[in-house]
């Protein structure tokens, strides 16, 4: 919008937004929440969650710690989230899951947040080594014996504390694994392993877990529905029908004039024009976390949902397999934050106003590797409030 | 119509059809509308607790961009529609008319805020502009015109506001006097919890909301004055972000 509006309406669309809004239900996105969960989040369920350690789509290539270190701190990063994601075509992305992880610690995000996060995006085709093929809708009613044993393979070592491959290992014990020295570190001294090493102590399980726990963002289920209208957009509608129905076909021309100097002394209101509109989407279902834009084939490549006019990416780089471009899939909103379990008293909290995922467009096949590493892009709350 | 997206999506992320993820527990529908979830860092601290009133937030300029963080604080609010005002622009099928709405809402206490909101619905515009006046909720300094007895009933000192070319001034007036002002700066004086004031305005003060704009400028400046009584220098105290920094990094020492 330029700056020759200055009325800061949202509801003052031009001719092709205003379209477009009325278009969009088609393409609505979907909208992620956090819950409890109600079943635990393990692999063969396919979950989308945030927080808790990974569920490794692909049991048996897990990521490496390398791949998940901070840039700026060189700690290893924990979940943020991740999201099942699947696709009906290409085939090879049957299954499809996009995982973002995030360092826990906020100093490293004002320093530098380009480093301080990482998305990886891993597929397996309908037939796969490793879950059985999900019954077809159209022969549920024949009795047809799925033919099916998963691959026996030795099954990769998880860090306890984080989740990725647990390439080393207590000295003391040889039985716990840890991904890296760091991790190792914060088991012995503030997860109880000093004590429980090597004891057959009843309440080490509840404890070490309880403790190890703490140390990455509190697990929910990640659950969605797509957007619909809202309680006052409903209300919206049935007003503009009904003063449709009342005025009938009389035009308001004669009805009201223009009132001499009032009409050019337009009071003005600075605020962002984005952060308007971004208030007025959230404030439909203002507990929403995730908004997902990718949900038809052959739409049109969707703008995400900014939260202030500055501060947008100037160029997403294309996919580094095929060279593709990569398009917006889904964007992660603060208010994810309540849900993580951190405190955001202290100055150098974590804290964002959003986090754009942009992904290969075409889904290309991530073979020879399992993780494909994406793209995400930060927006900030823009730092002005009412000026007057 | 209400739920437009095609009939066979129900949960899931992803293109996948029938695939991936459930819907929402339907239990939770009761308290959607109640439930404010803080987007700003700002939010999640007010609903937190670790700010004790709106004065902090004053102290330190912070950016106020969530109405809940207001309700919060100052419950008690009360809004009042000062004007609606229907403007209109020429398009080719016509005119297009829109509701310009002005709501000044206060607690009669120290606090006023002004808001301004156009749109094609006047409800519409009155909802926005009541969040927009949240959203821009100032505070207000009083003070005495004689001796210091009692509450402060009245503007500090003389302060003046301008807005296009209404002008509005304000005076300060012994206690009893009432608020002499024209009635549209009377009701914001009103809501902004002065009592006695005297005040003079000039330029076109038909133009409501620029001279509206122009007395809330005016409130504004009081804060903006520097009298002899806070001529003391003031020692910076820690923000709200840092405060709790020290008290935290103890705490995860243990």
């Amino acid at each position: 919008m330029s700056h020759s509006d200055t009325d800061s309406d949202v509801s003052e669309l031009d001719q092709r937004e205003l379209s477009e809004a009325i278009t969009s239900d088609k393409w609505a996105p979907q909208l992620g929440y956090c819950e409890e969960p109600e079943t635990p989040l393990t692999a063969d369920t396919y979950p989308s969650k945030s927080g808790g350690k990974p569920a490794w789509l692909n049991p048996e290539h897990i990521l490496d710690v390398e791949q998940t270190t901070c840039g700026n701190c060189n700690e290893p990063m924990v979940l943020l989230l991740q999201l099942y994601t699947p696709e009906d075509e290409p085939a090879e992305a049957f299954h499809r899951a996009v995982y973002v992880f995030c360092c826990k610690n906020g100093g490293c995000h004002k320093q530098d947040w380009t480093q301080c996060f990482k998305v990886y995006r891993s597929q397996l085709p309908r037939e796969n080594p490793y879950y059985p093929p999900p019954e077809n809708e159209e022969n549920e009613d024949d009795d047809v014996a799925i033919d099916f044993t998963p691959k026996q393979f030795t099954k990769p070592k998880e860090c306890v504390i984080c989740g990725v491959a647990g390439t080393k290992a207590c000295g003391k014990c040889q039985t716990t694994y840890y991904c890296s020295r760091q991790h190792q570190m914060v088991d012995w001294n503030s997860c109880g392993h000093k004590l429980y090493c090597n004891t057959n102590d009843p309440n080490r399980e509840k404890e070490e877990t309880k403790l190890r726990s703490a140390r990455l963002f509190s697990e929910m289920e990640i659950v969605s529905e797509p957007e619909g209208q809202g309680e006052d957009g409903k209300e919206e509608e049935e007003q503009k029908e009904h003063t449709k129905k009342e005025s009938g076909e009389k035009s308001n021309e004669t009805a009201l004039a223009l009132r001499g100097d009032e009409a050019y002394e337009n009071t003005e209101v600075d605020v962002d024009q984005a952060f308007l509109k971004f208030q007025l989407k959230i404030g439909m279902y203002p507990d929403q976390v995730i908004r997902y834009e990718r949900v038809e084939y052959d739409m049109p490549d969707r703008e995400p949902l900014w939260v202030q006019q500055g501060q947008k990416p100037s160029l997403v780089p294309a996919c580094d397999r095929c060279g593709g471009p990569r398009t917006f899939e889904f964007q992660i909103l603060s208010t994810l934050l309540n849900y993580l379990g951190i405190s955001h008293v202290a100055d150098d909290s974590l804290d964002w106003g959003a986090l754009y995922v942009y992904t290969c467009k075409h889904n290309c096949p991530t073979s020879p590797d399992v993780f494909v590493p994406e793209y995400l892009w930060k927006q900030d709350f823009s730092a002005e409030g009412m000026k007057f | 119509m209400a739920d437009s997206a095609p009939a066979d999506r129900r949960g899931g992320f992803g293109r996948g059809r029938g695939r991936g993820g459930r819907g929402r527990g339907r239990g939770r529908r009761g308290d959607e509308k109640t439930e404010w979830v803080p987007v700003t860092k700002l939010g999640r601290l007010v609903k937190a607790g670790k700010i004790k009133n709106m004065e902090e937030i004053y102290t330190f300029s912070l950016p106020v961009k969530e109405y809940q963080i207001v309700d919060y604080f100052l419950p008690s609010l009360k809004d009042e529609v000062m004007k609606i005002m229907p403007v209109q622009k020429q398009t080719r099928a016509g005119q297009r008319t829109r509701f310009k709405a002005f709501v000044v809402i206060g607690d009669a206490d120290g606090h006023v805020g002004l808001g301004v909101k156009c749109s094609k619905e006047v409800a519409t515009a009155i909802r926005g502009a009541i969040i927009l006046a949240k959203l821009s909720v100032i505070p207000v300094r009083r003070g005495y015109w004689g001796t210091a007895l009692g509450e402060p009933h009245t503007v500090p000192c003389k302060v003046t506001g301008k807005c296009g070319s209404a002008m509005c001034r304000l005076i300060p007036a012994p206690k009893g006097t009432g608020l002499v002002a024209a009635p549209t700066p009377k009701k914001v004086l009103q809501l902004a919890g002065i009592t006695d004031c005297y005040t003079t305005s000039r330029g076109s003060t038909r133009t409501l909301g620029n001279f509206v704009k122009a007395t809330f400028a005016a409130i504004g400046n009081t804060y903006g004055f520097l009298t002899p009584d806070l001529w003391t220098e003031t020692e910076f105290t820690k923000g709200p972000y840092q405060e709790h920094t020290d008290f935290l990094a103890v705490k995860q020492r243990k």
